[in-house]
């Protein structure tokens, strides 16, 4: 009798989907209709591209397969990071810690998930309160990362040394940083093209921040 | 100028400047030689398009002459998307029923006309921001197919998929 209830179900559902196959909206191609999610903005933009991929089968497999839509990790479930990691199939990503007391934890239990996947960082904002050992795991080479902002406030002092990605930033164009120490010691940065220093951040005045002679101008 | 043929064998006489703001009327009309000539010597390109041809050729004539978007611009193609924005006389314009919206999208994309189908896709995305599924089905007409084991695995999915 569970055979054919089950049975009956996924017909059930094989009708419903014919007739959502003929629904207006459906003759717009999934290619086209998959870049819906692309305009969008506000606080939430992921609750949205979510609700998306819960309205039908086609939807789900529309949205969901769009590898692009899935980039901006965000590290504030384990669960919801590991589904974005496997919709982000190979595609670069965005990581953004906006790293006050809760969300600190949150990243701490996602680092598990997202060292892994570490060659595949095109952009990382760090921001807020960070513990000095925030960064130790990112040691690896990151031969994508083009864009790198770490502008904290935490209690500490958070170094940027050498081990960073493994001392090669060759495809970095954007650099940011801010109450952090660094002699900037990373033997590649060739791709470099804008380097922001900032002031103070919560009382970390700018004579924190030591650049190397050969990259301060004075 | 430029004959323009509709599948329903409807004729268009349209400024080139206004013909181009298609990528693929102007790639097309590029690729055969075919040069800016004045009535009555037109040279003419056949294209299939429909009935929501004359909304965009409406649209077209009114953004003629504006800067086509580059492709070679990552960066302004993401910010151009990022914005849910739409300017006045553009949502005027958009502002058509369900079908007609659709067949505008799927004729901008035919056309390869980025932004009349950035004001489409724009539209959709205002239209169904904030909504739950369920409402979102509503508005277009869908119906909820997923199997049971499907239904299960969004209901897991719900409990992670709210922003905190």
């Amino acid at each position: 009798m569970d055979s054919l209830e089950q049975d009956a179900l996924e017909v059930l559902s094989l009708v419903r989907s014919l007739k959502n196959s003929i629904a207006p909206i459906n003759r717009i191609p999934p290619e086209v209709l998959s870049l819906v999610p692309d305009y969008r903005s506000g606080k939430h933009m992921d609750r949205d591209l979510i609700a998306l991929t819960h309205v039908c089968r086609s939807w789900r497999e529309t949205f969901t397969s769009r590898s692009s839509l899935w980039t901006r990790l965000p590290l504030k479930d384990t669960d919801k990071t590991r589904a974005y990691i496997q919709r982000s199939k190979c595609s670069p990503l965005k990581i953004s810690l906006h790293a006050d007391d809760g969300l600190y934890r949150a990243f701490r239990d996602a680092i598990p998930l997202i060292i892994p996947n570490i060659r595949r960082f095109q952009t990382l904002f760090v921001r807020g309160e960070t513990p000095p050992d925030a960064l130790k795991h990112f040691c690896c080479h990151t031969p994508l990362l083009e864009e790198l902002d770490v502008s904290i406030s935490g209690p500490g002092d958070l170094v940027l040394d050498s081990a960073l990605f493994n001392g090669d930033l060759s495809s970095l164009r954007k650099l940011t940083l801010g109450g952090v120490i660094t002699q900037f010691p990373w033997k590649n940065m060739a791709s470099l093209r804008v380097v922001s220093l900032k002031g103070c951040v919560a009382g970390h005045p700018i004579s924190r921040l030591r650049p190397s002679p050969a990259h301060n101008p004075a | 100028m430029v004959l323009l043929v509709t599948s329903d064998n409807k004729n268009f006489v349209v400024d080139r400047e206004v013909a181009d703001r298609s990528v693929f009327v102007k790639n097309t009309l590029e690729a055969r030689g075919l040069s800016i000539a004045t009535p009555p010597m037109l040279n003419g390109g056949c294209f299939e398009l429909t009935s929501p041809f004359l909304q965009v050729l409406e649209y077209c004539q009114h953004h003629r002459g504006e800067p086509l978007p580059t492709t070679d611009d990552a960066n302004a193609d993401e910010n151009r998307k990022r914005t849910t924005d739409i300017g006045e006389w553009d949502r005027k314009f958009i502002t058509v029923d369900h079908e007609m919206l659709f067949e505008i999208i799927l004729a901008a994309n035919y056309l390869d006309i980025k932004p009349l189908l950035d004001v489409g896709c724009k539209t959709i995305g205002n239209m169904v921001k904030g909504k739950s599924p369920e409402e979102v089905r509503k508005l277009f007409d869908i119906v909820n197919d997923f199997t049971p084991e499907e239904e299960a695995q969004i209901k897991k999915e719900n409990e992670w998929a709210e922003d905190p």
